[in-house]
């Protein structure tokens, strides 16, 4: 008797639920019309927007070769790749992708990026008409997948200089290479447009710096505008004067300072009151990096267990001249083991949690924008227009969170103490080749190693070399000139 | 795919296929003339049908470029024209009382086809196919083969054309300098390099005649049928003998990513042996250079592949009614068939037939066998 009921309950259960069995969906894919329903949707895809430009920069240690190791002072001993950068070497394929495990030759495909872009401009297309959520939530959405736009603009115009500008979903257009002072444009007007709708900062320490603030927004803001103010000398001033603004606003709002620097490890961990903009990596989550960040290569016993001597070393004449000896400067103190020794015993610290010492497995955050770059940014933008005062008050707020002297008007000149406060404070964070390349120092042997002529500027020799399938389909591509020969 | 970003499920935008949601359905105008005549009692027939057809808003593949962040999508962005004829003919060439009974007929059709537009204002696509490039360009037949132009064997040294400007000789992309024995590309753009730029449209892959005969002969209890295939105007590219004569340039058997090489009998070709030589075939001893003599897109593979081919041939005996019902039977028939009998062709290779649809002889396809049926058919 027992079993009947059994029976017909499960036979009544499954008339009812007949229906609903009829139109199963795939588990593994979701068709576009049962996505972007719900608030969870469109979680999952901002959460894959930043995912999408962590994957591409995750896959090489691209942030560091172009952001540091091109300027020629780091030292890659056997890193072929490493050298080959140093040397602006980068038509030479054979010597650009040894080892082939560090990936750096794949650089030169912009297609990860324009996926990111195209995630990007699918999910501002479909987030405005998402039911269930809050009008403020969803502008703030928004704002967050803009951005996210924005700064992979303003990132891959910093590699490859002029760049197609898709900002549609589904744009099959066969579109040439906007000049990158537009794409800068339209990154400057799109961020003045969403910066209101983000939040200072989240609630949630969690997302601090991993998601965008209005602060990410403005940093962004005054970066763009700084790489316009280097190749747009006619009106330089005006995107100082914009730059100097954003900064100011970062300051103002309160919500951001400068950690003790003995916390280091905890600034390049993440998610702290210093952070304005990251990538986050975190071994909680399942996430750790190897042959990405520079801690890879410039750390040895007892930091991983890798003998007494790392890869790579910063060559002793650099920090000399960054640091001088005689001066006190806790970074330096800090951050390098054996600075002055110019050989391979010594390490670069900034980049010490391990999560496998073994495996030499990092999970730092890739930090993007911080507290103290939005800080001299602005003190730069604001020697640049002639405010000194205010310039100094933030330069020597960066310096007297280093231990360092602050700035002496009889023996320093302004614009130069800045520019290389910003080479000692955010030295192997991404920074140098480009704060190289926008000042136009980039052609001074004197303060860069690698350095390019006037006519190798002019042709385009700190663009990096844009593979040649990117004209597959699209013969309105031109290729960067300088490494065509 | 996805994983997490910071704690939160990741969904990602499938970034295959781009959707369209304006594609439309293909529109076909058609004009089409028929023509049947029958004479002699129905003893000769002619059937005659010409068409032209417009597809206009054709469905369309279009690969897109990789900043679209997409691989492809479809598009009503092309159109083409079709236009032929196409002929049929019956014949009974012997009256109704005859004994002996014959029926034959041929068939017979004309396509010429030409691309009006592609998608995207674009006017001509190269794609890639086994050896070599293909290319589809708006104003022409739609697929033709895209190659080197080879104008013989350079006789001596002193035959290569120098670069009045750089002072270097001739020489192929690699970096692989011609001399005597070497194939003399035509060097389209004059840049004394033969690369890619040096394409040209070369010949149609597409044949644009195609045609059959059928005959079937009785006489008292014995019947002969057959049945053959015409095909006409078609390029065809000899890949089969391009690969086994650049394999002469692997003497230790060292290609890399191949198994055992097979080899042509060289006696059989004339080719460049000594200064002087007038050869249609490159030196296939320079192993050592680099100027890929045998490459595999170039005129000199591309033959004419139009062939007659007598596709089946049967002989049937039925046996006679009376005999038939004494054992007990309805039919019985005794017949012989032959398959893939005769093939008439000018072409070079073991069979034009037995190439792929866009006309390449793989060396690496099965050959086609004649074959024989004894049959035996029974009905009771």
């Amino acid at each position: 008797m027992q079993y009947r009921i059994i029976i017909i309950l499960a036979f009544i259960i499954g008339l009812t639920a007949c229906k609903n069995l009829l139109d199963v969906e795939p588990v593994d894919r979701l068709g576009a019309n049962s996505f972007w329903k719900t608030r969870q949707d469109v979680e999952s895809a901002v959460a894959d927007a930043y995912g999408f430009i962590y994957d591409k920069l995750t896959y090489g240690p691209y942030h560091n070769v172009n952001g540091d190791i091109r300027a020629g002072e780091f030292d890659g001993t056997w890193v072929v790749a490493f050298k080959a950068v140093a040397e602006n070497d980068l038509a030479n394929r054979a010597r650009v992708s040894d080892p082939t495990r560090y990936y750096v030759h794949l650089l030169d495909d912009w297609y990860p990026f324009y996926q990111a872009i195209a995630a990007c401009n699918i999910a501002i297309d479909r987030i405005p008409e998402v039911p269930g959520i809050s009008e403020n939530e969803r502008q703030q959405f928004l704002a967050e997948v803009r951005f996210v736009r924005a700064f992979t603009y303003f990132y891959i115009v910093r590699i490859y200089g002029d760049v197609p500008l898709y900002t549609q979903a589904y744009d099959p257009e066969a579109r040439p290479r906007t000049k990158f002072s537009e794409v800068l444009k339209f990154c400057t007007e799109e961020l003045e447009a969403v910066k209101d709708n983000l939040p200072w900062q989240y609630e949630d320490p969690t997302n601090w710096g991993v998601r965008a603030s209005r602060a990410s927004a403005l940093a962004l803001i005054a970066h763009c505008n700084m790489w316009m103010a280097g190749f747009d000398a006619g009106n330089a001033e005006a995107y100082n004067k914009k730059a100097a603004e954003a900064a100011l606003a970062v300051k103002q709002s309160g919500y951001f300072e400068l950690l003790p620097i003995e916390d280091f490890k905890r600034i390049f961990k993440g998610r702290t009151k210093e952070s304005i903009f990251e990538f986050s990596v975190n071994k909680n989550y399942g996430q750790e990096t190897k042959y990405v960040s520079l801690g890879q290569w410039t750390t040895h016993d007892p930091v991983v267990n890798y003998g007494a001597n790392s890869d790579c070393f910063y060559e002793a004449d650099f920090l000399e001249r960054m640091y001088p000896a005689a001066l006190p400067d806790k970074r330096r103190d800090l951050w390098f083991y054996l600075p002055y020794i110019n050989n391979t015993t010594a390490m670069f610290l900034k980049y010490s949690n391990v999560t496998d010492v073994n495996n030499y497995l990092f999970d730092d955050n890739m930090i993007i924008f911080r507290y103290s770059d939005v800080l001299l940014l602005g003190a730069e933008a604001l020697a640049n227009t002639g405010r000194n005062g205010e310039a100094i008050a933030l330069l020597d707020e960066v310096r007297e969170r280093a231990g360092a002297n602050p700035y002496n008007a009889a023996t320093e000149n302004l614009k130069d103490a800045i520019f290389n406060e910003r080479q000692k404070e955010l030295i192997g964070e991404g920074m140098r080749w480009y704060d190289l390349v926008r000042t136009g120092r980039v052609k001074d042997p004197a303060q860069c190693k690698n350095y390019l002529t006037e006519e190798q500027f002019n042709q385009g020799a700190w663009t990096w070399p844009i593979a040649s399938k990117a004209q597959i389909n699209n013969p309105n591509i031109v290729l960067n000139n300088y490494w065509i020969k | 795919m996805g994983g997490n970003y910071n704690n939160v499920p990741r969904i990602t935008p499938k970034l295959g296929q781009m959707p369209n949601p304006y594609l439309k359905p293909e529109r076909v105008e058609q004009l089409n003339f028929g023509f049947d005549l029958s004479v002699l009692k129905g003893r000769a027939t002619l059937t005659v049908d010409v068409y032209q057809k417009v597809i206009s808003d054709m469905l369309f593949s279009r690969s897109l470029n990789s900043a679209t962040g997409f691989s492809s999508t479809t598009t009503n962005g092309a159109s083409m024209l079709n236009k032929g004829f196409e002929v049929a003919l019956g014949f009974r060439p012997l009256p109704q009382t005859s004994k002996f009974y014959w029926n034959f007929s041929v068939n017979a059709a004309v396509n010429k086809d030409a691309l009006l537009t592609l998608p995207g204002g674009v006017t001509q696509i190269i794609s890639s196919s086994d050896y070599g490039p293909i290319v589809t360009k708006v104003g022409r037949n739609t697929l033709s083969n895209f190659l080197y132009v080879s104008q013989g064997v350079y006789s001596n040294d002193n035959d290569v054309p120098v670069d009045p400007v750089t002072g270097l000789r001739y020489r192929n992309a690699a970096g692989g300098y011609y001399q005597a024995g070497d194939m003399n590309y035509s060097d389209i753009d004059g840049n004394y390099i033969t690369n890619s730029r040096d394409l040209q449209i070369a010949g149609n892959p597409v044949p644009r005649v195609t045609g059959g005969f059928y005959s079937t002969m009785t006489y008292k209890a014995w019947s002969l049928t057959m049945s053959g295939t015409v095909l006409m105007k078609r390029d065809l590219l000899n890949n089969a003998l391009s690969e086994r004569l650049g394999n002469l340039y692997y003497p230790y058997g060292n290609k890399p990513n191949a198994g055992a090489l097979t080899l042509p009998d060289i006696s059989e070709y004339n080719y460049w042996k000594q200064p002087g030589d007038k050869a249609k075939y490159p030196n296939p001893l320079q192993y050592y250079g680099n100027t890929d003599n045998y490459n595999g897109s170039q005129t000199l593979f591309q033959e004419d592949g139009s062939y007659f081919k007598l596709n089946a041939l049967t002989l049937g005996y039925t046996f006679k009614k009376d005999w038939i019902r004494r054992a007990r039977m309805n039919n019985a028939r005794i017949y012989l068939t032959g398959a893939n009998l005769l093939m008439l062709s000018s072409y070079s290779g073991p069979n034009p037939e037995n190439v792929t649809e866009l006309g390449r002889d793989r060396l690496d396809s099965y050959p086609v066998a004649p074959s024989y049926t004894f049959g035996l058919n029974l009905e009771f």
